[in-house]
């Protein structure tokens, strides 16, 4: 259907209503549309493409013409493009976003941190750009060449400048979380860590204690490999050390070499700070008999900083045996109301660390598999399908290929949950669950429908699943701890205070299951 | 050291950790990162071009200073096969880079059909053909011959040229008449009426204009184009300021002259320049072209001295090793297109016109000009984006031609290859849509980018040159 619609003495520029046209024509059920001034020449275009009528004749040269053919509702067109007329210009389009990293670092000499976030092959160049000048980097791609980050970071050393990363999720700098980070209290404790929910899990548990972090910089999974020799972590010991802030130097990472342990160990030897370090599921023959504290999780990790940094420090705080006791105590009850018990775990994480710090605690006292052990008979190279006692990190590159990642994206859990409850031996599921920058808004509410369509499907069968939770967060968090934990609760999940923690209570649990076999 | 200072923070990539930053406070710009389009070969080049940074910077240098202190005038109009050296009559120019007469778009064969008509070496298309086919015309970049033109750029032996002269250099740069719009020749239009009124071009046009010029003694053309910047023109794609002040000139030597002429002859000159707002377009032109010209041949520059399209290819040439051509295929032009006309319709980026762009106005100047940003729907912050997008890629700014809108901080001038292939930045430029059928005339306007290969050669080759 065609109509023709004449607007006396309303002008609109040529270049105005050439846009108007075009997105109208763009329109699904439009089959010709044509907005213009009723010149001679515009007559003209208008009969070639079949618009013509005595409206269109009289129609004099300041007067407009919307010309519309289409199958749907005509005068709902017309309206749109009297809509697109009228419509007024409100897109600000600079403001702060730049094409490419060179406008945006010309244009403000003060920038002083670049975070990159870009494929890891492109990194590189990116980086270089921004250390030339004079930009500390937090660099979150992975994927990038160990000689190109190595050969960054001997260029940020060289000029007294940070490269956190590659594949660094977390630091906080001057009270600022970067990537992803809790809010944490500010305080005297400074940690340098190469793992990133280890050093938000350390963070946290500080804050929940009632102490606070002044830096927290991440250096990226490699630094202390033999390629890299850990020389961002040396220098940033050295920033630490220049930190009126700092009052305490912990470094965190999983156990290097011989070789990268004794220069770290040497280094710290000389720091006059307090210090502390955290090699995690490590060995104190690392330490080759130096006097630092050191620690193998990152519970003990938290809990031994705040006893060094204050002398006065209530240890009985720490004590844990009774609250294990009564949860433990808890879900055996709810488990004897089923019918059947299994008698595995199935510990699914968004936090590869805690997955690890999981997988060390459980790993002394039972068999347990994982993509995450070094222990080559019990590595699931499926990771896509659990055995007996799992742990599993989601955020394993095969689960994350093309896919966002769990932290930023938990339902992709959500089915892997459902998946565990119909195996018909599994008795216990832990979920971990972060808060802060840069996670999901809601990780505790995602996941609620599908641990109970689980438990559906174990009652189903006679048995009762259990889940234990672990949320790493903090009362500053974006998402609302207190309000997440009621959620978990409400709907029986029973929650920990730490990851560690939610470790030992489930192999409480494993250990009740197993012992009436 | 970082840890004790105030964080301003960049964050490229991923949006989600931005919104983190905003959320606390602190100043965060975002780089919406894409990867670099450019080849690793090129790069590489660029890389080894690091160690001459000094004797290319300096060369740059001289460059820039003759393209600042460069003055284009209008001095005369005569015949091109008069006025072009080396122009002979079996010579026809074209834009672009050299390309086979069979190779060649649709519009630019209509005008050089039409041309060969009117050069009256053929009394209609089947022997035009058969010259053509006998190779006895001879077809030439205009820019190999000091001269540019805009779409098909077809200039014949007897069509006037406008006669540019830089007097600071004492080099010359020529190009044709504007015929106005419609079905015209530099859109491959070659009926009876185009060449009727290319005649009256060639003939009375021709005779009263280069006489009143002589009555001017000399047009200071960057007058013109650096008044008309301030007035809302771009000198590419906008050209109303401009073409009205040059009236404001001619005119009354027009007038000057009109003794020796008919009342009506007078009349349709003056009309035909007046009903042309597009008229300066070829002045603005030439006047670039002659400025960059005299910058030719600087050992060791990077700088780009000549972007060309011939609707199939687009070219360009350097300072140093001047007479070389680079050439790609040319791109699609993104923009709006006139009503009962799509995609489908459209000949690639054709015309000599984006040497407005290589000497700094057109699209460099966009940010003077806001309403040609209309068509590629964008708004007045993105005019000004554009023109501070293209600082990133040259070496200096005009010193006379200066931007209100960025207050009065001088555009753009002087592409520096090294620099369009580290940023991965191209070169914009405001151009007009022809159709991709010869004789239909003008479909549109928007904006387009040279292709980057042009660059990645050029760099290339510059590293092989290097001394």
């Amino acid at each position: 259907m065609k109509k023709v619609l004449i607007k006396n003495n309303y002008y609109k520029d040529s270049i105005t209503l050439m846009a108007v046209t075009n997105s109208i024509k763009s329109l699904d059920n439009v089959k010709n549309v044509s907005v213009s001034m009723a010149t001679e020449m515009n007559k003209d275009i208008l009969k070639n493409i079949g618009f013509s009528g005595i409206e269109i004749d009289n129609a004099s040269e300041t007067d407009m013409i919307i010309a519309v053919e289409t199958d749907g509702n005509i005068n709902d067109i017309v309206e749109l493009v009297e809509k697109e007329l009228n419509k007024k210009n409100v897109k600000n389009t600079n403001g702060g976003i730049y094409e490419n990293t060179a406008a945006a670092i010309n244009d403000d000499e003060d920038i002083n941190l670049a975070i990159i976030s870009i494929p890891g092959n492109f990194a590189y160049r990116e980086v270089k750009r921004c250390l030339d000048k004079g930009i500390n980097v937090m660099l979150f791609s992975d994927n990038v060449p160990i000689e190109e980050e190595k050969s960054l970071k001997e260029y940020a050393v060289s000029k007294d400048l940070l490269m956190m990363g590659p594949d660094c999720g977390t630091s906080i700098i001057n009270d600022t979380g970067i990537c992803f980070a809790n809010k944490i209290k500010t305080g005297n404790i400074g940690i340098i860590g190469a793992s990133g929910t280890g050093l938000q899990e350390v963070s946290v548990l500080i804050n929940n204690l009632g102490y606070g972090i002044s830096n927290a910089i991440g250096v990226g999974g490699r630094d202390l490999s033999e390629d890299i020799g850990g020389i961002m972590t040396l220098k940033s010991i050295d920033f630490l050390e220049n930190d009126k802030k700092s009052d305490m130097i912990i470094v965190i990472s999983k156990p290097p070499s011989n070789k990268i342990a004794k220069k770290i160990i040497e280094r710290m030897t000389k720091i006059k700070k307090k210090k502390l370090i955290c090699f995690i599921n490590g060995n104190k023959e690392l330490l080759d008999g130096a006097d630092i504290p050191f620690e193998i999780t990152l519970e003990d990790t938290a809990y031994k900083a705040v006893n060094i940094i204050d002398n006065n420090f209530n240890k009985s705080v720490l004590d844990d045996s009774v609250f294990i006791e009564n949860i433990s105590k808890n879900i055996i009850e709810n488990i004897e109301n089923g019918k059947k018990k299994g008698k595995y775990l199935r510990a699914l994480y968004c936090g590869g660390t805690l997955a690890s710090e999981t997988d060390m605690l459980i790993r002394r006292d039972f068999n347990v598999f994982s993509n995450v052990t070094k222990n080559k008979d019990f590595l699931l190279k499926e990771p896509f399908s659990s055995k007996e006692n799992t742990i599993i990190d989601l955020g394993d590159d095969y689960f994350t290929r093309g896919k966002a990642h769990p932290m930023i994206d938990p339902t992709i859990r959500n089915s892997r949950i459902i998946e565990e409850a119909k195996d018909k031996e599994v008795a216990l599921l832990l979920l971990d669950f972060e808060l802060g920058y840069g996670s999901n808004d809601n990780p505790a509410g995602i996941a609620i429908e599908s641990i109970n369509i689980a438990k559906k499907i174990a009652e189903q069968d006679g048995r009762r699943l259990v889940v234990i939770g672990y949320i790493l967060g903090t009362e500053y968090d974006k998402q609302d701890k207190n309000n997440q934990e009621k959620m978990l609760k409400d709907n029986g999940v029973f929650l920990a205070n730490s990851n560690a923690q939610a470790s030992r209570i489930a192999k409480n649990i494993l250990k009740y299951l197993w012992s009436e076999r | 050291m970082i840890l004790s200072k105030k964080l301003k923070v960049v964050n490229i990539g991923l949006e989600l950790f931005k919104n983190e930053i905003d959320m606390q406070g602190i100043p965060c710009v975002q780089v919406n990162w894409k990867p670099s389009p450019v080849s690793k070969e090129a790069i590489r080049a660029l890389n080894k071009l690091e160690k001459y940074k000094k004797h290319i910077d300096m060369a740059n240098m001289e460059v820039i200073k003759r393209i600042n202190t460069s003055q284009p005038s209008l001095i005369g109009m005569k015949k091109a096969i008069e006025a072009i050296p080396n122009m002979h009559s079996k010579m026809i120019l074209h834009s672009g880079p050299k390309i086979e007469y069979d190779k060649m778009a649709e519009p630019m064969k209509g005008a050089i059909l039409g041309a060969i008509i009117l050069e009256n070496l053929a009394s209609n298309f089947e022997d035009a053909n058969k010259i053509i086919l006998n190779n006895d015309i001879e077809f030439v970049p205009c820019n190999e011959m000091g001269a540019v033109g805009p779409m098909a750029g077809i200039i014949s032996p007897s069509m006037p040229v406008h006669i540019i002269k830089n007097e600071t250099f004492g080099n010359y740069a020529y190009s044709n008449v504007n015929e106005g719009l419609g079905k015209v020749l530099r859109f491959g239009a070659n009926g009876e009426d185009v060449i009727k009124k290319l005649r009256w071009i060639c003939d009375t046009f021709l005779k009263i204009m280069s006489k009143a010029i002589e009555k001017a003694k000399s047009i200071d053309l960057k007058n013109l184009i650096s008044q008309s910047i301030q007035m809302g023109d771009e000198c590419h794609n906008r050209n109303k300021a401009a073409s009205a002040l040059f009236f404001k000139e001619i005119v009354p030597h027009i007038f000057e002259v009109s003794d020796y002429f008919d009342k009506k002859d007078i009349l349709d000159t003056i009309r035909f320049i007046e009903k042309n707002e597009h008229y300066f377009l070829n002045l603005s032109m030439a006047s670039a072209k002659s400025c960059l010209d005299s910058a030719k041949n600087i050992n060791n520059s990077t700088v780009v001295l000549c972007m060309a399209r011939n609707g199939v290819d687009f070219g360009i040439r350097l300072s140093s090793n001047s007479n070389k051509w680079f050439v790609a295929p040319a791109n699609d032009v993104n923009g709006l297109l006139f009503s009962g006309y799509s995609k489908e319709d459209c000949c690639k980026d054709l015309g000599d016109s984006s040497i407005t762009e290589t000497y700094g106005i057109g699209g460099f100047a966009m940010a003077s000009s806001p309403a040609i940003v209309k068509f590629v729907g964008g708004t007045v912050e993105d005019s000004k984006r554009y023109t501070s997008l293209m600082k990133q890629i040259t070496v200096s700014e005009h010193t006379m031609l200066t931007i209100p809108n960025l207050d009065f901080t001088g555009s753009p001038m002087g592409i520096d290859i090294r620099k369009v292939i580290d940023t991965a930045i191209l070169p914009i430029i405001n151009t007009g849509i022809a159709h991709k059928k010869a004789g239909i005339g003008q479909v549109g306007a928007g904006l387009v980018n040279p292709p980057m290969a042009v660059f990645e050669t050029a760099i290339i080759d510059m590293v092989k040159n290097m001394t």
